[in-house]
């Protein structure tokens, strides 16, 4: 490879790398149908080529999937969304309801700690933490479930996410097939190494993800509902997709299962309870569950991946946390393999 | 009449093909149609132009290339080989990471299908036994190339 050559490509790789972080970017409002189009694309796609090693059409394999995941939904949809929105409809309904019991309890809570700890009152530590609580449940917490409905509009769940997943699982590796014929043929080594290694990490992780995200909504909604907890479907639901952050995302259902628990039951018992129940689901998810999704585990150290959730959330919003760190994992996939390249191509 | 029918709307001509194909060729001796789709659904397809490069010697080899029909022409220290339609080249890099020994170019044009290293360990762990028989067929394969009396000479 020449001096010229190697500049050249990487001045491609670069400008096609941009291109297309200012394409995602400007796109970045329409972007979650897509992103949860290709996440359940790949998540089903092992399953269509499983059908056609036995010599059918692509489309026979899609068609098979399709009519198993129609059905399904249709089940979910009779049994769940109607569950759903009584759920959030008895959310909205009774939320002042808890504003006021939250701030009974509260002032109970402050008394008795005051009386023992007067300290605690001659700064004001309470009164503040008290204020920080109340504002977070009038400003932010009334609005998870209009905020969970946004993010994937009745048009999007109904009609634009299953057609998009019904064409991506047809086109297949239309795609890969196609960048393959495009390239050159001194780069065709090169290329194929690199969609491996991002449909690798990419697949391995939201497989992974998802069936982890799954395991913890539904066992997080049986046990919570268990425990009698108000809206243990909504707490299930929001845990499992906050159980797709990294770090901070496992404690989301445990946190909003404590708030409902506790202002419901007014008992430190129940709290109790809903820490056991929590302990339960993670031993069964780290010991059980994991093992099966090792995909999650995309090797970037801890500062990266903070970082890449931090600045994933601040260009796109909620599914930038999620999406960010495969798309680290990706970048520094390339990265490596590019650099690699260079120090062989320079040696 | 019916099953002639349904057979055109169901059944992939294309994989068909594919499947027909590679039984011909030696690495894929023994194995059964199911694996030998398996096989072909991993397979990328790509037409070289008489005369393009399709790698030079020292260039990273993580694919096997299959001839599916067109002349190639191997070009090395000690090699100088014409590859043609139902034969193959690149076998090396099934076993090793290493760098191809040898230069390759079409002499018309040709189509090669191309088995990336990494998506035939893939296919290998979810079928162990078209993974096994094909690593024996290699084997075989690259014992015989060893044992070939030009070899021996040098």
């Amino acid at each position: 490879m020449t001096e010229s050559s190697k500049n050249k490509v990487f001045v491609i790789v670069i400008m096609i790398f941009l291109t297309v972080c200012l394409l995602l970017y400007s796109a970045r409002e329409i972007l979650a149908p897509f992103l949860v189009a290709a996440f359940i694309t790949y998540l089903i796609s092992p399953l269509v080529v499983k059908i056609q090693s036995y010599g059918y059409r692509r489309w026979v394999g899609v068609t098979i999937i399709a009519a198993v995941l129609v059905a399904c939904a249709v089940v979910i949809l009779i049994i769940f969304i109607p569950l759903l929105i009584s759920e959030i409809e008895k959310f909205k309904i009774s939320y002042f309801d808890y504003y006021k019991s939250f701030s009974n309890y509260a002032d109970a809570v402050r008394n008795k700690i005051e009386t023992t700890a007067p300290i605690i009152k001659r700064y004001d530590v309470s009164d503040i933490v008290i204020v920080k609580i109340r504002d977070f449940m009038l400003l932010k917490a009334q609005q998870i479930p209009a905020y969970l409905m946004n993010i994937f509009s009745i048009f999007s769940i109904i009609i634009l996410i299953p057609m998009l997943v019904f064409f991506m699982l047809l086109g297949g590796n239309k795609g890969i097939n196609a960048t393959v014929a495009f390239f050159p043929s001194h780069y065709i080594e090169t290329i194929l190494s690199i969609m491996y290694e991002m449909d690798s990490v990419l697949g391995r992780f939201i497989r992974g993800q998802l069936i982890e995200a799954s395991f913890v909504g539904v066992v997080s909604a049986i046990f919570f509902s268990a425990l009698g907890i108000n809206f243990a479907l909504i707490i299930g639901i929001i845990a499992g997709i906050a159980n797709m952050i990294p770090y901070f995302g496992h404690y989301v259902g445990l946190v909003i299962a404590l708030i409902v628990g506790v202002i419901q039951f007014q008992t430190f018992a129940t709290a109790f309870k809903i820490i056991v129940a929590y302990a339960t689901i993670r031993f069964l998810d780290n010991n059980f569950v994991q093992p099966l999704a090792i995909g999650h585990n995309v090797n970037l150290g801890s500062v990266a991946m903070i970082f890449a959730m931090l600045a994933g959330g601040q260009i796109f919003g909620f599914l930038g946390v999620i999406f960010a760190v495969p798309v680290m994992a990706i970048l520094k996939t390339i990265f490596i393999m590019l650099v690699q390249k260079y120090k062989k191509a320079t040696a | 009449m019916i099953k002639k029918l349904l057979q055109f709307i169901f059944i992939d001509d294309v994989l068909k093909g594919d499947i027909a194909f590679l039984e011909k060729i030696d690495l894929f001796r023994g194995l059964s149609k199911r694996s030998l789709a398996k096989v072909a659904l991993i397979v990328f397809k790509k037409t070289y132009f008489d005369g393009e490069k399709i790698y030079e010697a020292n260039q990273e080899a993580n694919v096997v290339y299959i001839v599916k029909n067109g002349q190639i022409k191997l070009t090395g220290k000690n090699l100088s080989k014409v590859v043609e339609s139902e034969d193959f080249f690149g076998e090396r890099s099934l076993v090793e990471n290493n760098k191809h020994d040898c230069s390759s170019i079409a002499l018309k044009e040709s189509e090669l299908y191309l088995i990336y290293r990494a998506k035939f360990y893939d296919m290998a762990e979810s079928d162990n036994k078209a993974g096994f028989t094909i690593m024996r067929n290699l084997a075989s394969i690259l014992a015989a190339k060893f044992d070939s009396p030009e070899l021996q000479e040098k």
